[in-house]
């Protein structure tokens, strides 16, 4: 049983306008450079902590990367939480998104994968359990009862599905296995919570850490991976279906031909990911798995 | 060495900069003080404007359960503060009096009950949490201040939501007051360097005139008292111009009972060579008559052949010049002399006339006419106290001939008294000359007019004496003047 995690719609008539815009700015001159097809409105691209989405700089860069890719204005959006994005892509705000995968199979009614991530050779990655250094004892999210936990994001699949879904499964009630838990809204802050002390542990999205222990070596200084959970399906570009077509086609090809690019490259190598590439069947089955699990076990 | 014997000079400089470094001490201490309580009422509000922003800024996260928005929100002032800033840690509390969340969990872990928080934060919570308005508290720990602050967290509605305390570090506000204390003080250094220099030397310029004058007066009676004017310190108005004047009058006072005592002192030794004058000539006068009547009969009644006659001669003349000497020296009283009238005057310029002529000198003569009128002064001693006088004069000018060499005699009369004085032009008399002046026989310049001079004015002196006048010499360089003053009993009215 598997659902195409890939459905684009084909262009509908309300985009026509913007489509013609842009052919009338590509008739009008190739000589202009891309940017001045900013009569065109902008693709809005919302962003997530699911990646180190506060370095303003790299996105900048990666904009310009898409802009010129795509021959339109993009605006990368960002929101506090998962759920303010998951609510503009739902309420037209925005077009595409790069979401956590939870939060993709609540509403994938709506939505459509337009590209995956491909990290460390696979479009996959699992949640960390993070404790400090000094707690040598901790092996499982089991072994913190009764502490204080750190939560990336209720719509997280590796801060928040996965870590409850483990004390359920050890027969624990995941709202009130912990004395005290808090959401930081970023897995970035998760780590930080947890070296600061506030909480003894932390789930995070194994690739954020990584990244971070990668590209912020201080940042996670003090701090051990405890446990690492299987891999799921690692978050998602998607796009509402309502706006999927031609232009989500051509967003999606841009996130994959970056490994063509220099420019695009240097991105990715930023971002710490091997490229994107297309949505495969099944993929994100196993959060689903979590989600009914979730729904059914209660938390 | 005692205070008192410490000169002015010393004294008033020292006390000025006593009073400057006292005033110094003193302003800066209330400085230090002032800075001190500046120093904890800037901390204080400090903390208040920090507590009051943090408690409405928690609001939010408290009423949403936000943990981390919370750490995020008391964080900030912990990662925006300055290196020299004494927050160290803050805390907020949550409606049940749990530790809601810390800006250091490891010290103070979420849930951690009030009442295990350590002083002084658990007073200024525990007073906060009781009249529910802000609480600073500075207190004197076991290693130096403690301080801490909290207020409440209100919602909207003014229901209490929970505390936020504010925990200093009492060591970096200690720095603190010792970094104003010491900038404070190194304030009046440049004060104390100016002022300091400036008070002792107008400390030094007010003394001085008072060490002057001491100096000044140590000096009287070893130096001239002119030398001892020029030392005194000028008059003024102030304490020591008026000492000044007045060791100026005691000066003055000073030279005249000297001058007094010099005169008491020649005069009684004139006194004292008239007692023994006199009685030498009693002493000599009586065996002299005694042999002058020996040789009288001799000659006259003895046979004395030509030897014995020109040695009786001779022995006669002898004994007559002694007499002659003995006789200058003794001034009597001559009861019978006649009343002074103007016909003397002119016997006295008829009989030096040809004096003054002979000796190629002018004469100047002047008698008042009031002085010719009848007075009861003897004119045989008048005569004769003028007549020495003008040959001693023409003597003294001759002595010193000069193209203008002179001869002057001024008489003059005034109620009471009558003023003779002659002079004469010649070099300037020492002073000690004139001191002896009266003396008989004292040394003149010439070999002759010495024994004359000497006698006459003695003998002037002697009649002054009798006549209880008074006689002065002077002498300015130019001329030599003796001066005679004599009482004269107003004149009878005539009949």
């Amino acid at each position: 049983m598997t659902r195409p995690d890939r459905l684009v719609q084909p262009l509908r008539p309300r985009n026509r306008r913007a489509v013609m815009a842009l052919g009338a700015a590509a008739c009008l001159g190739c000589a202009l450079p891309p940017r001045s097809a900013r009569a065109v409105a902008p693709l809005r691209f919302g962003t997530t902590p699911v990646f180190l989405n506060e370095q303003i700089a790299l996105l900048e860069r990666w904009q310009l990367h898409l802009e010129r890719q795509l021959g339109r204005p993009l605006l990368f959006v960002q929101r506090g939480s998962y759920r303010e994005i998951v609510d503009m892509l739902l309420g037209d705000a925005v077009e595409a998104a790069w979401l956590c995968g939870h939060p993709f199979v609540l509403h994938e009614a709506k939505l459509a994968v337009i590209a995956v991530p491909r990290y460390q050779g696979e479009p996959l990655y699992r949640s960390h359990l993070i404790v400090p250094s000094v707690d040598s004892t901790t092996r499982h999210v089991l072994d913190l009862r009764g502490r204080v936990f750190a939560y990336s994001d209720p719509l997280s699949n590796s801060g928040y599905l996965i870590p409850r879904a483990e004390i359920a499964a050890g027969g624990g009630r995941p709202a009130s296995f912990f004395r005290r838990t808090f959401f930081t809204f970023s897995h970035r802050k998760v780590v930080e919570a947890v070296r600061a002390g506030l909480a003894d542990g932390g789930a995070v999205d194994g690739y954020v850490w990584d990244t971070m222990a990668a590209q912020q070596p201080r940042s996670v200084e003090g701090l051990r991976v405890a446990w690492r959970s299987a891999p799921h399906g690692f978050p998602p570009v998607v796009a509402r279906r309502s706006w999927a077509g031609a232009d989500a086609q051509r967003l999606g090809r841009a996130l994959r031909e970056m490994s063509d690019t220099a420019s695009g490259r240097e991105i990715l190598q930023r971002l710490n990911i091997d490229g994107f590439d297309e949505p495969r069947v099944g993929q994100f089955e196993s959060i689903r798995a979590l989600q009914r699990s979730a729904e059914s076990g209660g938390g | 060495m005692r205070l008192r014997d410490l000169s002015w000079r010393l004294k008033v400089p020292l006390a000025i900069t006593a009073v400057i470094v006292l005033t110094e001490v003193v302003v800066t201490t209330l400085l230090v003080t002032r800075a001190l309580a500046d120093a904890r009422r800037d901390l204080e509000a400090t903390a208040e404007s920090m507590t009051r922003l943090l408690a409405r800024s928690l609001r939010d996260p408290l009423l949403r359960d936000d943990l981390w928005q919370a750490f995020e929100v008391i964080s900030a002032p912990l990662a925006a503060r300055r290196n020299d800033s004494p927050l160290q840690g803050v805390v907020v509390l949550d409606a049940a009096r749990q530790v809601f969340v810390a800006s250091d969990p490891r010290r103070l872990p979420v849930l951690t009950p009030a009442a295990v928080l350590p002083e002084p934060l658990a007073g200024v919570t525990a007073r906060a949490a009781s009249d529910g308005r802000f609480q600073f508290a500075l207190g004197r720990g076991p290693v130096g201040p403690e301080l801490a602050a909290a207020g409440p967290i209100l919602a909207d509605d003014g229901t209490r939501l929970g505390t936020v305390v504010l925990d200093f570090d009492g060591a970096i506000y200690a720095q603190r007051l010792r970094a104003a204390v010491v900038d404070v003080a190194l304030l009046s250094v440049p004060g104390l360097l100016l002022l300091v220099p400036l008070g002792w030397y107008a400390g030094k310029r007010l003394a001085e005139p008072l060490a002057q004058m001491a100096q000044a007066l140590s000096r009287v009676g070893d130096a001239p008292p002119e030398r001892v004017l020029e030392l005194l310190p000028p008059e003024g108005g102030d304490e020591v111009g008026r000492l000044s004047t007045q060791a100026r009058q005691m000066l003055a006072g000073l030279a005249r009972k000297a001058a007094l005592e010099r005169e008491v002192m020649a005069f009684d030794r004139l006194a004292a060579v008239g007692r023994v004058s006199a009685a030498i000539a009693h002493e000599i006068n009586n065996p002299l008559g005694g042999m002058l009547n020996a040789i009288d009969t001799a000659l006259r009644h003895g046979q004395p052949d030509a030897v014995s006659r020109r040695t009786l001669g001779l022995l006669e003349r002898g004994l007559q010049q002694i007499r002659a000497t003995v006789g200058a020296l003794l001034v009597e009283a001559r009861l019978d002399s006649p009343r002074l009238t103007a016909q003397d005057w002119d016997d006295l310029q008829l009989l030096i006339q040809p004096e003054a002529a002979a000796r190629q000198l002018q004469l100047r003569w002047l008698v008042e006419p009031a002085a010719t009128v009848d007075t009861a002064l003897p004119a045989h001693e008048v005569r004769q106290l003028a007549l020495n006088l003008l040959l001693n004069a023409c003597a003294a000018a001759q002595a010193a001939p000069t193209e203008g060499s002179a001869v002057e005699f001024l008489v003059a009369r005034s109620p009471g008294m009558l003023a003779i004085v002659v002079g004469n032009t010649g070099p300037a008399l020492p002073p000690e000359r004139l001191a002896h002046m009266f003396e008989p026989f004292v040394e003149a310049d010439g070999g002759d007019s010495a024994h004359r001079r000497g006698l006459g004015l003695w003998v002037c002196w002697q009649i002054t004496q009798r006549l209880g006048g008074t006689i002065d010499a002077s002498s300015d360089g130019e001329w030599t003047r003796v001066a005679v003053t004599l009482p004269v009993p107003d004149p009878m009215p005539e009949g």
